[in-house]
């Protein structure tokens, strides 16, 4: 039977200063159907899915609701139509309980003046209870529970504003994979609700399992809707591209050389404790762990950006710690942050700048320094990573994400650091962006240098590393090399079970 | 552009459009000079007999003289995201204070213990909020007051006067009559005054920092995102604190000159810079999230706020309805801030 279309859009366009980002796009959600929504960074997808969530007020084009015109330009309106979004950010405020975030702008009141806290609460237990949270206490804070339950959390915060159409922008990204089973489960019980589900995700595999169908955006229009059993990964990843992507991760001999750092019993209680490993040159070393196992706490512990409790460094005949990032970098050591927005990138400030950023130090002479007698450097690093548009002084954030990544990649490249640790390296950035960022680790590698990647994208460490070790719980648990590196060996391991564990 | 871009962007044949609308771009760059050429266009209309003359001309420049010297520091603090320097106004006080006091001691020892004086309060400010991350409005703004106690509590609440300090003494006399006359220095027959020539140098000078030192280029990525700064290696506790420093010193630049007009060493010496200054900083196109900007456009911001008076002071607006008017500008200015940041994506 033909179910009702819950969602549709008529030929919606949006205009940002000098890039058409959604151009004439015709989309449709069905009731009781979970709809991927797919294609590169920068595709479109996520401008529109602000169009829905009423963040513009100047888009062109028709949106239908359950058959009815309505004009979407404010997140108000967007709510009261029936549009719930979930962000890939959370939105949950941290310090606050559950409840508050729940029943946020809308809680129950007594005698039309006071905060009914036993109607507050019922009706909290009733949102959790529908996510599967049942047992948590909705008097709690958010800090106090884990990623996983603060996602569903917010799930529970949408199904609470009663939506028809709910869109969920890379709800997995911070997720482990038992997480997102469970997930799953929920979206699936959404679904037989008659919700409609917008699902935007990178993740193939995720697709697969859990989307109905599929629409594929590039550069703005709308490629092709199908159903998800008509199609396949080739299939897919050639709409997303435009072009077929034969292998994505091509063989590669490694060099391994001697070792070229040490950690040497690296503690910080209650994040992680005696984590030991080397690093050899021309090595790409993986850290593996489900979220929460202290990769990135490490990372900035060996940065010096964090506390560290017990441990040193042996690198270049030194033993000692770095006490910041500066002295870091000077030991030939460079951190790409896990977060490009927050902690990566001057956002607000051209290529050029924030490629060159690391190096000033290196590059003035007696205090003086000009950006400009550096342009040969930052054009070097614009043709090696294919940063398009290839212009030096645009600002970054009017590069799409991927390239964004592509310009932290840069920015450390051009440091000539001999150990990069790399935290989440193509987190959120598509195929292409992908391809060329993998492609100059291993570059890099190749030159004689080490790479640390910490990465929760399992085919990327996979495809990469030449030996992988397992944090669970901050502790180091087993480790895996060269072939044996496989996607189920590594979340076996993760997950604590299976021959690697020791 | 050169060559091997042009053929990598053919080669990729992307259709997405990368052109920047010129227009936007053109008022993005002049800013605040559009500005200055409407109200220079609305003074002569008013006044077209004498308003381009040496005389008003002269009278613009000079009454923005004190307020550009600090407008040269404050530029710094507002650059490098900590809003605004709440301590101004006593920096400006307290300098000159110190200076008068000093006159005994001979001009030299004056000038130097002034601007050192004041410098001390930017190595404070600095290590409070570079060094141990203080809130910068909350702890300049009680730093103001205590050092308004102190003020008062040294001079025992009075104010002070060069030639008063000097006493009988000759030689101090001649001090204080010189430090009074630091103000009413003028060069080519009356139409420059020493004042207007510090602070052009100041801003040049400034210009120059900003754009082609280690400290300047660093600064802006502080600004921009400090998370970012720290994480690449920048010494933030280095670059902020030199920030509060230059800021300071030149506030004390200011204070010398603003004492030496007045003739007077007092608390209410420079009163109401903290929020002037920043009004014209601000108007210059500088933003309260930082990193945006130039001392070009700062420099544009100051003769905007200057010539706006002298309108204004032309047309015969009361001095109270000046007040207003200010206020209301600065109000203007606040909220197309936060307008072009969101913009941006930045609120």
């Amino acid at each position: 039977m033909e179910k009702k279309i819950a969602l549709q859009m008529k030929n919606v366009s949006k205009r940002f200063p000098g890039t058409l980002a959604v151009d004439g796009v015709d989309f449709e959600v069905r009731e009781g159907e979970v709809h991927a929504l797919m294609g590169e960074n920068g595709a479109g997808k996520s401008t529109l899915m602000k169009i829905l969530a009423g963040l513009f007020n100047d888009y062109t084009g028709e949106i239908y609701i359950d058959g009815n015109l309505c004009r979407l330009h404010t997140p108000m309106l967007a709510k009261e139509h029936g549009v719930g979004m979930i962000y890939q950010e959370l939105s949950v405020a941290r310090r606050i309980s559950i409840v508050e975030n729940l029943l946020v702008g809308r809680l129950p009141k007594k005698n039309g003046l006071f905060y009914d806290k036993k109607e507050a609460i019922r009706q909290a237990k009733e949102l959790l209870e529908r996510v599967g949270l049942g047992y948590l206490d909705p008097n709690k804070p958010i800090s106090e529970i884990s990623q996983c339950e603060a996602q569903l959390v917010e799930i529970a915060k949408v199904l609470g504003t009663n939506p028809k159409i709910i869109v969920m922008d890379e709800p997995t990204s911070a997720l482990s994979s038992e997480e997102v089973q469970r997930l799953f489960k929920i979206i699936r019980n959404l679904k037989e609700q008659n919700l409609a589900i917008v699902y935007i995700s990178h993740h193939l595999a995720e697709i697969f399992e859990i989307a109905d169908t599929i629409t594929v955006m590039r550069d703005g229009k709308k490629i092709k809707t199908y159903p998800v059993s008509e199609t396949t990964n080739e299939q897919l990843i050639h709409d997303m591209v435009g072009k077929s992507v034969k292998e994505f991760y091509a063989d590669r001999e490694s060099h391994i050389g001697e070792t070229m750092m040490e950690v040497k019993d690296f503690t910080r209680w209650g994040f992680f404790h005696h984590v030991s490993f080397e690093l050899h040159r021309g090595e790409v070393l993986a850290i593996c762990g489900l979220a929460g196992a202290g990769r990135t706490e490490i990372a900035r512990s060996i940065i010096g950006v964090d506390p560290l409790d017990a441990g040193t460094i042996v690198k270049d005949g030194r033993e000692g710690t770095y006490k910041d990032m500066t002295m870091a970098i000077k030991n030939g050591i460079g951190y790409l942050t896990e977060d490009r927005k927050v902690m990566g990138l001057a956002l607000t400030q051209s290529v050029a700048d924030n490629i060159l950023v690391s190096i000033i130090d290196k590059l003035s002479r007696g205090g003086l320094y000009n950006p400009k007698n550096h342009g040969k450097i930052v054009e070097e690093k614009i043709e090696e990573l294919e940063i398009y548009p290839p212009q030096p002084n645009r600002l970054v954030n009017a590069l799409s994400g991927g390239n964004q990544q592509k310009v932290l990649m840069a920015k450390w490249l051009a440091t000539d650091a001999d150990v990069l640790i790399l935290d989440e390296p193509t987190r959120g950035v598509d195929i292409g962006a992908k391809q060329t960022i993998h492609k100059a680790v291993l570059e890099y590698a190749k030159r004689g240098n080490g790479v640390i990647l910490l990465s929760s994208d399992l085919p990327e460490v996979v495809g990469l590393a030449d030996r992988a070790i397992i944090l669970r719980e901050g502790y180091i648990t087993g480790e895996i090399s060269g072939e044996e590196i496989t996607e189920s060996s590594l979340l076996m391991a993760a997950n604590g079970e299976g021959k690697h564990v020791s | 552009m050169t060559k091997v871009n042009e053929n990598t962007t053919a080669a990729k044949s992307d259709s997405r459009k990368t052109e920047i609308n010129k227009a936007l771009v053109f008022f993005d760059k002049a800013g605040v000079w559009i500005l200055v050429v409407c109200l220079m266009a609305i003074g002569f209309i008013i006044n077209p007999s004498d308003y381009f003359s040496v005389g008003n001309i002269r009278s613009i420049l000079q009454a923005i003289s004190l307020t550009g010297m600090c407008c040269a520091g404050l530029a710094y603090i507002v650059y490098s995201s900590n809003m605004n320097d709440m301590s101004l106004p006593m920096t400006i006080a307290i300098s000159g204070m110190v200076s008068i006091q000093l006159v005994p001691f001979g001009i030299v020892v004056c000038i130097f213990g002034g601007l050192l004086t004041g410098t001390l309060v930017g190595i404070i400010n600095g290590f409070m909020i570079g060094k141990l991350r203080a809130n910068p409005i909350i702890w300049t703004l009680a730093f103001n007051m205590v050092l308004s106690g102190i003020a008062r509590v040294a001079w025992g609440g009075s104010q002070i006067y060069p030639d008063v300090v000097a006493g009988g003494n000759e030689a101090a006399l001649a001090t204080a009559e010189t430090f009074n006359q630091l103000a009413r220095t003028y060069f080519f027959g009356g139409s420059v005054s020493l004042m207007m020539v510090v602070m052009v140098v100041m801003f040049i000078i400034s210009y120059f920092i900003m754009t082609h030192t280690k400290f300047g280029n660093q600064l802006k990525i502080v600004g921009t995102n400090y998370e970012t700064a720290r994480l690449s290696g920048l010494n933030v506790v280095r670059i902020i604190t030199l920030s509060y420093i230059i800021c300071s010193f030149c506030a004390s630049v200011c204070g010398l000159f603003y004492a030496s007009m007045r003739k007077i060493g007092s608390y209410d010496n420079g009163m109401g810079y903290d929020f002037s200054c920043l009004t014209a900083v601000l108007l210059g196109g500088m933003t309260l999230l930082g990193g945006k900007g130039s001392m070009v456009g700062v420099f544009g911001g100051v003769l905007a706020v200057g010539m706006l008076n002298n309108v204004m002071t032309l047309i015969g607006i009361s001095t109270f309805n000046q007040y207003l008017v200010t206020g209301i500008v600065f109000l203007l200015i606040v909220w197309l801030n936060t307008k072009s940041a969101r913009k941006l994506g930045r609120a």
